[in-house]
C-alpha cells in the first residue's frame, strides 16, 4: 500500500516538475554518411548526446567547405570539418573554432595504379589528375606540392564533382585522383581491376590534423557546458565505437543508403588515424599547439592560406576531457 | 487493352533495348560496375524497396511543391507583365538574369543564406520551373487575336473583361505546354537541390551511389527517378485533356 502510494507520489512529482531543456544541436558533417562518423551517429543513437542534456541533428555534408560555411553562417551550431581547411576559413574571417581533433591525421592523398609508379610526388609530373575543390584534399594540394616540389603545369589538373573522381579514374579518363584513405582509395581498390595504391600527403610533409569538431563561435560564447558535452559525449562515441564497432557501424548504416559491409570497412581503416600513438597518450581529439603550428603552416607558406591564424582564435583544448 | 494494342510496336522495341542491354553486361561488353544490368537494378531498387519509397516521396514532395509555387508565381507575373508597361520592363530582366546564372552554381549560395533544409529546395525548384510558365503564359495572354480585340473593345469591353473572357482562356494551351516542360524542370531541381544539400531524396541516393562508386544504387535511384517524370509529364497530359476538352488540337503523328 505504502509502497504503490510513494511509486504513485513520485510519478506525479516527475509530472510536475518540467524536464530540463534540451539543447538543439544541429551537428553538419564534412561530407556524406561515412564508416568514420559511426561514433556520432553510435552516440545519438546510444542516448550518449541526450543524457548529457542534448538534442543533436546529424546531418550529411558536401564537402568541408560546405561544412565550414554552415556552421560560420549558424545554420548549424556544431560541423565536422578538415583542420586545413578550417584554418584557411578562420584567416579568411570565419566565425569558428576548432575544440576537438578527431582525426589526428591526414587521411587524405594521391590515389593511382600501382603499376603507374606514382610513388613520390614529382613522378606525378606528365600525368593528369581529378580534383575537387570543395574537398579538403583539393585545399592542401598546393601545399603539397609546392612542398615537394612538384610543378602545377605538368599535372594536368581535372575538375570533377564528388561522386565523378573514382569512376573516371576506373574508367581511364584521368591517370590519379585525390582522395581520402577511408573513402575514395577504399572504393577505388574494390572495385579496380589491378592494384592500387594511395600515396598519403601525411608522408610527404603533412604531419597535420583533419578532421575536426568545429563550433559557430557565438553558439560557443553563449554555450560553453553545451559545446562541453558534445564534444564528451562525442569521444565517448569513439571509445563505444572502438569497443562495439558493429553496432556503431549500424547506427551510421541506418542513415545512409551505403551498404553496411563497406560502412564497417571504412571504419576500420579510419581508426588507427584517429586513435594513433599521440590519442593514446594524450585522449582521443586532443591537439598540440605544434602540431596546429604545422597544420597551418605548410598551407601559409607553400599554400593559399594568407597569414597564420593566432592559436587562441582557431582552436581551443578547454573543453577536452582533462 | 486497346491502347496497349495499338502500341505493340514501341513496347517491343523498348524491350528489346532493354535484352540487348542486359546481354551487353553479362557478356561484359560492358563493365559491370559503370553499367549495371537490368536486373542488377531491378534487384537493387527490390532490395532496398521501403527505403527508396522513402527518398522518393520526398523528391516527389519538393518538385510538386516547387511546382506548384512556380506555377502560382509565374502566372501571376505573366498577368503583371502583360498588363503593366513599368512591371514588365522591371520584371523581365530578373527573370532573364536568373536563368542565366545556372542555378547549380548559386545553389551552395542558396544553401548558406536560407539553411539546407527545405526553404533553399524549393528555391530551387522555382528558379527551374517558373521560367517557361511565364514565357508561355504571357505570349498566350498577349497573343490574341487583333480583329477579335478590335470588335469587343469596339462593344466596351473592359480591360478586365478582356482578361477573363479572352486572353486568359487563350492562355491556356500554352500554359499547359509550359506545364508539361515545367514539370519535367521540377524533378530536375528537386535533385539538384539534393546534390547539394540535406540527407533525403532520390538525389540525395544518387549523390551517395556516385561517392561511393555504387554504380548499382545511382542506376536504381534514376530508374525511379526517370519513372515518377515521365508519371508526372502524363498526369499534366491527361488534366490538360480533361481541364481543355476544347483545345486538343491534333494528335501526336497526326498532323
Amino acid at each position: 500500500m505504502m509502497k504503490t502510494a510513494a511509486a504513485i507520489g513520485m510519478a506525479t512529482a516527475g509530472f510536475a516538475l518540467p524536464a530540463a531543456a534540451q539543447t538543439e544541436i544541429t551537428f553538419h558533417l564534412d561530407f556524406l554518411v561515412n564508416g568514420y562518423h559511426a561514433p556520432f551517429y553510435i552516440a545519438e543513437a546510444n542516448g550518449m548526446y541526450e543524457a548529457a542534456g542534448l538534442d543533436v541533428t546529424i546531418n550529411p555534408g558536401r564537402g568541408s567547405t560546405d561544412a565550414i560555411s554552415t556552421v560560420a553562417s549558424g545554420n548549424a551550431e556544431i560541423g565536422f570539418a578538415d583542420a586545413g581547411a578550417v584554418a584557411q576559413a578562420v584567416a579568411n574571417g570565419a566565425p569558428v573554432t576548432v575544440v576537438a581533433a578527431i582525426l589526428q591525421e591526414a587521411p587524405y592523398g594521391i590515389i593511382s595504379y600501382t603499376e603507374d609508379g606514382i610513388d613520390e610526388p614529382t613522378d606525378l609530373h606528365g600525368h593528369s589528375l581529378a580534383v575537387v575543390p570543395a574537398g579538403a584534399t583539393t585545399q592542401a594540394l598546393p601545399a603539397f606540392m609546392a612542398l615537394n616540389e612538384v610543378d602545377p603545369d605538368q599535372v594536368e589538373m581535372i575538375t570533377y564533382n564528388f561522386g565523378a573522381t573514382v569512376p573516371s579514374f576506373l574508367s581511364g579518363q584521368v591517370d590519379a585522383t585525390i582522395g581520402y584513405l577511408f573513402g575514395e582509395f577504399l572504393a577505388a581498390r574494390n572495385e579496380a581491376d589491378r592494384d592500387v595504391q594511395i600515396m598519403r600527403f601525411y608522408n610527404w610533409g603533412f604531419d597535420v590534423y583533419s578532421n575536426s569538431i568545429i563550433v559557430n563561435n557565438s553558439f560557443l560564447e553563449e554555450n560553453p557546458e553545451a559545446v562541453r558535452a558534445f564534444v564528451h559525449a562525442s569521444i565517448e562515441g569513439v571509445e563505444y565505437a572502438m569497443e562495439n564497432p558493429e553496432e556503431a557501424v549500424q547506427a551510421a548504416a541506418a542513415n545512409t543508403e551505403t551498404p553496411f559491409e563497406t560502412l564497417l570497412e571504412q571504419f576500420e581503416v579510419a581508426l588507427p588515424l584517429i586513435y594513433n600513438a599521440d590519442a593514446e597518450a594524450n585522449g582521443i581529439g586532443s591537439m598540440t599547439p605544434e602540431k596546429w603550428d604545422r597544420t597551418q603552416r605548410v598551407n601559409v607558406e607553400f599554400g593559399e592560406q594568407s597569414d597564420m591564424v593566432a592559436p587562441e582564435d582557431l582552436f581551443t583544448t578547454e573543453f577536452l576531457p582533462q | 487493352m486497346g491502347w496497349l494494342r495499338s502500341r505493340w510496336k514501341s513496347i517491343l522495341f523498348f524491350l528489346f533495348l532493354i535484352v540487348l542491354w542486359q546481354v551487353a553486361v553479362d557478356s561484359g561488353f560492358l563493365l559491370r560496375f559503370i553499367v549495371p544490368s537490368p536486373t542488377d537494378v531491378l534487384g537493387e531498387i527490390a532490395g532496398r524497396w521501403d527505403r527508396l519509397l522513402m527518398h522518393l516521396g520526398y523528391t516527389l514532395m519538393i518538385a510538386l511543391a516547387g511546382f506548384v509555387i512556380a506555377l502560382a508565381i509565374g502566372v501571376t507575373m505573366a498577368v503583371l507583365i502583360a498588363h503593366s508597361r513599368f512591371l514588365a520592363e522591371s520584371l523581365y530582366p530578373i527573370l532573364v538574369l536568373s536563368q542565366v546564372v545556372p542555378t547549380i552554381a548559386i545553389a551552395p549560395l542558396l544553401s548558406i543564406w536560407f539553411g539546407p533544409g527545405e526553404v533553399t529546395k524549393l528555391i530551387v525548384v522555382f528558379l527551374i520551373t517558373v521560367f517557361p510558365i511565364v514565357v508561355n503564359t504571357t505570349a498566350g495572354l498577349l497573343q490574341v487575336d487583333d480583329d477579335l480585340l478590335y470588335v469587343v473593345k469596339g462593344l466596351k469591353a473592359s480591360r478586365w473583361k478582356i482578361f477573363v473572357l479572352i486572353r486568359l482562356p487563350n492562355a491556356l494551351p500554352s500554359l499547359f505546354a509550359a506545364m508539361r516542360i515545367s514539370i519535367t524542370l521540377a524533378v530536375i531541381g528537386a535533385v539538384v537541390a539534393e546534390f547539394v544539400a540535406g540527407s533525403i531524396g532520390l538525389g540525395y541516393v544518387v549523390f551517395t551511389g556516385a561517392a561511393n562508386v555504387n554504380t548499382r544504387l545511382v542506376f536504381a535511384a534514376v530508374v525511379l527517378l526517370g519513372a515518377m517524370g515521365i508519371a508526372l509529364f502524363t498526369a499534366v497530359k491527361l488534366l490538360q485533356r480533361v481541364a481543355l476538352p476544347w483545345a486538343q488540337g491534333t494528335k501526336e503523328g497526326e498532323a
